[in-house]
Order: structure tokens, then C-alpha cells, then sequence
């Protein structure tokens, strides 16, 4: 059981471990890539592949995105969220991209190189978030797995396959409020379990 | 004001949906529209945003090839020292225009000579420099851009073949999960909890019947099978045990099976999975791992 003042003392760590990191990467330290790489190339590729469900594809998809990171890291704003929550966005966004382009015709396959019309969530208005802790990660896998089966698939197809709430609707042949209702219920639920919020 | 409150939850709505980028146009701009203005909501976006990441931190752990790594440092310097050398060629030639600048506006001008033709001279000299440098310039940067169309001509080539890979496989996953919806919206379908037995006491499994769509199962937390056995599953029925199909491991513990229903199948009152050598069997011989606690 980790108290209060031990998870403070492990996320200070935390912290300033990345704050040097962030510097590094600023400072185009090539050093600074491969911990960054190190770090969190597991986590990101976890979920690209998971969106993707393609080694090859994942592989390249991961590849953009620390691409991406490095050319970016300026862009990137230590006081709006953690390193590997602005990876993750970066990662769903072109993970999602390789989806959709697989979803339409070969021949518009290259839109994959093309940019991305998910650029502008590069440079998200609102906080990234701050890093999840290993407890409420298990809080919200076991969350995510109690949900009703209905809610928990209208989430997971909104967020690990990009569908839009239309989409959902079609696939599970419910109405579109149903659906808007049970995505909204199902992430209040996690959200009350992750952040102890009242649903 | 209950009025209110009710505009108000839709909003928050189109939130959630905005925060997982699930709205399509026009709703899409509409809703960031509202955001931009509305305190709650972008509170709201905010929470929102911690349970999305927590979304993708939670996704099952897939370690990448170990030949990935140097694949994506040199990939990134690369493209950092692409971009160097673009701006630094961009610079010299800029500076040499400047320094050729400043050199004629340091000629002597000689008082025997033609003002006139001094003064015609020395524009045409620079408008010559100058057109000499945008030439270069130019050159210069329709043979990276020849370069860079190569270098993406070459990746699409090789992936030609690769695409329509993927179009046969996204072909087949979408074909299993319009299976899967057909199944959850069954107005006859049947749910079934599987819990672990003694060989996996903390597996557990749910599985959805529908005598008129089919089988759909997942279950979690499986020990792996050993080498050349399979997780079957089974319809438990007052004619004995009937074979549903195979699992299909999606990870390391977990596995999924979707299966049409066979015409006259007797109903079924209970879900069972067992550990089979080889291909599987025609009835349970190995030990069961799982079985239904009926709803």
C-alpha cells in the first residue's frame, strides 16, 4: 500500500526526472531520445498496436510519432501534463490515422504520409493530464471490465477505434442518443473510479 | 432552469464525445465552439482528458521489436539533420546575397566616368547576382523536393503490397464485429458468466448466446496453454457437451470466440471451456478451466 506522502515523494521523482529529460529533448540531446524511446516506447506501442493490430504497422506508426516528438519537443508544455500523456495523444491520433486510411480505398493509402487532420489535437487547448498512477490504472482496467457490456463497447470502439458515435450506432444497431448516453455513462464511471469523482 | 440543466447535460455530452473525437462535422466545430466558452465544460474536458489517458496506459502491454529502437532513433536524427541542412543552404545562399550587396555598395566611383552608365552598371551586376542565386536556389530545392518524392515513392512501393494485406484483414475484422453487434442486439440472446475452476481459479469469462445470431465469448486471465493444446469452448445441452469452436487468443490471457448457430442446436444451459490436445476434440477430454454460473 503506498501512503500519501510516498506516492508524493515517488511523483517528485518523477518529475524531476522528466523535467531533465524534457531538457535534453529541447536541447536536441540525442542521448535525451533514446531514454525517451526507453521510457515509454512500450506504452506507446502497446497502444498503437492495439488500435492498429498490426506489428508492421504499429511499428511504423510508433516510429512517426517519436518522430514526431523529437522534431516537436519545443511544442511540448511540461505544465499542461506528463511526457508519455502527450505521447499517448500523439500516438492515438496517428495510430487512428493508419486505421482510417486502411478503412478507405488502397489507392488512398498514402494519405497515411499526408498530414494529419488530428494535427491540431498535437496541441491539445486543455490539460494533457497528469501521469497515471499504477493503482488506479488496475482501478480502471477493473472499472472498464465491470462496466456493462453495451457501455464498455461504445467506449472502447470511440476510443480504440476511432468510430464516431454514427458509426457506433450503426454497429450496434442502437439509437444515436442511446448510444451518446451509454459513452457518456461508461466514461463517468471511470472517471469516478480513477478520480473518485460521484458519477 | 430544469430546462437548463437538461440543455446543459447534452452539452456535456457532445463533451465526452468531443474529448474522445468522436463527432462528426458539423457537430464537431459546434461543440469546440461551445467549449471555447463554456467554463463546465472545459473543466469537464479536462477530467475527461485523465481518463482517456488512463484509456491508452491500460492497453494490453506489447513489447516492441528490439530492432525498433535504432529504427527510430536513426529515423529521427535523420529528419532533425534533414531540416538543418535545409535552413543552414537556405541561410548561405541568403547571406552570400547580402555580402555581394554590401561589396557593390562599397565600389569606388570615379568622377571621369558617365554617372549614367555607373549607375546602370551596378543594378544590372546585383539583378544578375540576384537571378544567378535564385536559380541555385531553386535548383537546389526542386532536387531535394525530386529526392524527397523519391524517397516517398520508394515507402509506397513497398507498401503495396502490405495494403492489401490489411484490406483483407480489415475486410475479416469488420465482418467479426458486425457478427458481434448482431449477437448483442439479439432480441433472444441469452448471457451466460463463466467463472474459473480449480486449474484457473482467477479466470473468468462472459459469453452472449442468441439461438437465432450466434456465440459471442471473451475471457481474461488465462494461463497460457501449453505447446500443442487449445482452449475449446462448449455448449452445455440436454444432449450432452457440443463443440462451439475454438478460442482465439488476443493476448497472452486472453481469447475471444464468435460462432454462427447451427440450425436445430438443442438449447443450451450452460457454457463450458476445456484444455484439448491438438486441433480440439469432439467431446471434453481434458481438464475444464471454465464453466457457466447461468444467469
Amino acid at each position: 500500500m503506498i501512503d500519501e506522502p510516498m506516492r508524493a515523494n515517488l511523483f517528485d521523482e518523477a518529475r524531476h526526472s522528466e523535467e531533465a529529460l524534457v531538457r535534453g529533448l529541447r536541447t536536441g540531446d540525442e542521448g535525451s531520445l533514446g531514454v525517451l524511446y526507453d521510457r515509454y516506447a512500450t506504452s506507446v506501442y502497446s497502444l498503437v498496436y492495439k488500435i492498429v493490430g498490426d506489428h508492421t504497422e504499429a511499428e511504423d506508426v510508433v516510429q512517426d510519432v517519436f518522430v514526431q516528438a523529437w522534431q516537436r519537443a519545443a511544442r511540448y508544455d511540461p505544465s499542461r501534463g506528463s511526457l508519455i500523456a502527450w505521447l499517448l495523444v500523439i500516438a492515438r491520433s496517428r495510430a487512428l490515422d493508419c486505421l482510417r486510411a486502411r478503412r478507405a480505398r488502397p489507392d488512398r493509402y498514402g494519405v497515411i504520409d499526408g498530414a494529419s487532420d488530428q494535427d491540431g489535437a498535437w496541441a491539445e487547448p486543455f490539460q494533457y493530464t497528469a501521469v497515471l498512477a499504477a493503482e488506479q490504472a488496475v482501478e480502471l482496467q477493473a472499472a472498464l471490465t465491470a462496466l456493462p457490456l453495451l457501455q464498455r463497447l461504445a467506449l472502447e470502439m470511440a476510443y480504440y477505434e476511432g468510430l464516431t458515435h454514427a458509426e457506433i450506432a450503426g454497429r450496434l444497431e442502437q439509437p444515436l442518443g442511446t448510444v451518446k448516453a451509454r459513452i457518456r455513462l461508461g466514461i463517468v464511471k471511470l472517471r469516478a473510479a480513477i478520480l473518485g469523482n460521484p458519477p | 432552469m430544469t430546462l437548463q440543466l437538461e440543455a446543459h447535460r447534452e452539452w456535456l455530452e457532445a463533451t465526452t464525445l468531443l474529448a474522445l473525437g468522436a463527432l462528426e462535422e458539423p457537430d464537431r466545430e459546434t461543440a469546440e465552439v461551445h467549449v471555447q466558452h463554456c467554463q463546465e465544460c472545459q473543466r469537464e474536458m479536462a477530467s475527461l482528458q485523465r481518463v482517456l489517458t488512463g484509456l491508452g496506459l491500460i492497453a494490453p502491454r506489447q513489447a516492441p521489436a528490439p530492432q525498433l529502437r535504432e529504427r527510430v532513433v536513426t529515423a529521427a536524427l535523420a529528419s532533425a539533420r534533414s531540416s538543418k541542412t535545409s535552413e543552414k543552404s537556405f541561410k548561405r545562399l541568403t547571406q552570400s546575397d547580402s555580402f555581394a550587396q554590401s561589396k557593390l555598395e562599397k565600389l569606388p566611383t570615379s568622377p571621369l566616368q558617365a554617372p549614367v552608365v555607373r549607375r546602370t552598371r551596378t543594378p544590372m551586376f546585383g539583378a544578375a547576382a540576384l537571378l544567378v542565386l535564385t536559380l541555385a536556389l531553386g535548383t537546389y530545392l526542386t532536387q531535394a523536393h525530386v529526392n524527397h518524392v523519391e524517397a516517398r515513392l520508394q515507402e509506397a512501393s513497398t507498401r503495396t503490397s502490405a495494403a492489401e494485406r490489411h484490406a483483407a484483414e480489415a475486410q475479416y475484422a469488420a465482418s467479426q464485429a458486425q457478427s458481434v453487434a448482431r449477437v448483442l442486439a439479439a432480441p433472444d440472446v441469452r448471457h451466460f458468466g463463466l467463472i474459473g475452476l480449480a486449474s484457473s481459479p482467477t479466470a473468468f469469462a462472459r459469453a452472449l448466446w442468441s439461438p437465432s445470431r450466434g456465440l459471442v465469448l471473451s475471457a481474461s486471465n488465462l494461463p497460457a496453454p501449453p505447446s500443442g493444446h487449445v482452449y475449446q469452448v462448449w455448449l452445455l445441452t440436454s444432449q450432452g457437451p457440443i463443440s462451439a469452436g475454438l478460442l482465439s487468443l488476443t493476448t497472452t490471457d486472453e481469447g475471444s470466440l464468435i460462432a454462427q448457430a447451427p440450425a436445430g442446436l438443442p438449447t443450451p444451459v450452460g457454457v463450458a471451456i476445456s484444455l484439448e490436445a491438438g486441433g480440439g476434440a469432439t467431446k471434453p477430454t481434458g481438464p475444464l478451466f471454465l464453466s457457466t454460473t447461468s444467469s
